[in-house]
């Protein structure tokens, strides 16, 4: 499941990159809801950016395994698995 | 408070340039729209506004209403994309597109306000990403450069 090379390639980054784009947005939509907890638009759109954040972490996760530690779905600890950071990973 | 527009030199009497009108201490002006001040009086307190005391105001020559000064037109940036990105896209001026609430010359001096942001279009989430929010409103052009005089 855990291919070292890919990251080498740039695959990692460009699975990463959604994940930060969506993540991004679903921070900032949170500061408008917390001074704007009723604005049916703002709920509309953080339900959006939210569904999009999990599609695009899953999507990264078929690839690369568990992004982070609370996450881990498998039979055993796979999050040790991963490159370290001295083989080239980044998370 | 000393509200006279004219001092004496010598025997003089030399005019000053207009003062702003004086304000009571129940927020009330001389000369505003309940009328002009009339001598050791104070101006009748709005129904319900409870009574503060007042210090002894010397009685004023009339006063015309104070008008609003008009503010200048907003710069209104060129209409642009919000979706897609080019790199000679420009974030938008300090001016809002969204119009300020018209009844914000009469706000009560002396206090900070803070506007409250409105939900527009967002941007797309790379151009949020890469502006450092989603949000047009709050895309604005701190560190460009130098303002040039």
């Amino acid at each position: 499941m855990m291919n070292v090379h890919d990251n080498q390639t740039g695959n990692e980054t460009t699975a990463m990159k959604p994940v930060y784009e969506t993540g991004f947005a679903l921070d900032d939509a949170l500061l408008y809801l917390d001074t704007h907890p009723d604005d049916p638009d703002a709920m509309e759109y953080y339900r959006y950016v939210r569904q999009a954040y999990e599609n695009a972490v899953h999507a990264y996760e078929q690839k690369y395994g568990p992004l982070m530690f609370g996450r881990v779905a498998d039979e055993s600890w796979s999050w040790i698995a991963g490159p370290w950071p001295w083989e080239g990973g980044k998370n | 408070m000393d509200c006279s527009n004219t001092q004496t030199v010598s025997g003089i009497r030399r005019p000053q340039i207009p003062e702003p009108p004086c304000r009571n201490t129940n927020g009330t002006t001389f000369g505003g729209p309940n009328g002009f001040g009339t001598p050791g009086n104070v101006l009748p307190l709005r129904p319900g506004t409870p009574a503060r005391p007042q210090p002894n105001m010397p009685s004023l020559p009339g006063r015309p209403p104070r008008q609003p000064d008009t503010p200048p037109a907003p710069i209104r940036p060129p209409k642009q994309p919000i979706d897609g990105y080019s790199s000679s896209a420009m974030p938008q001026t300090f001016a809002r597109q969204s119009s300020a609430p018209a009844d914000m010359e009469r706000l009560p001096y002396a206090m900070g306000y803070v506007p409250l942001q409105r939900w527009t279009q967002t941007y797309s989430l790379d151009r949020g990403l890469e502006r450092g929010t989603i949000f047009p409103d709050l895309d604005l052009p701190f560190g460009t450069g130098r303002s040039r005089r």
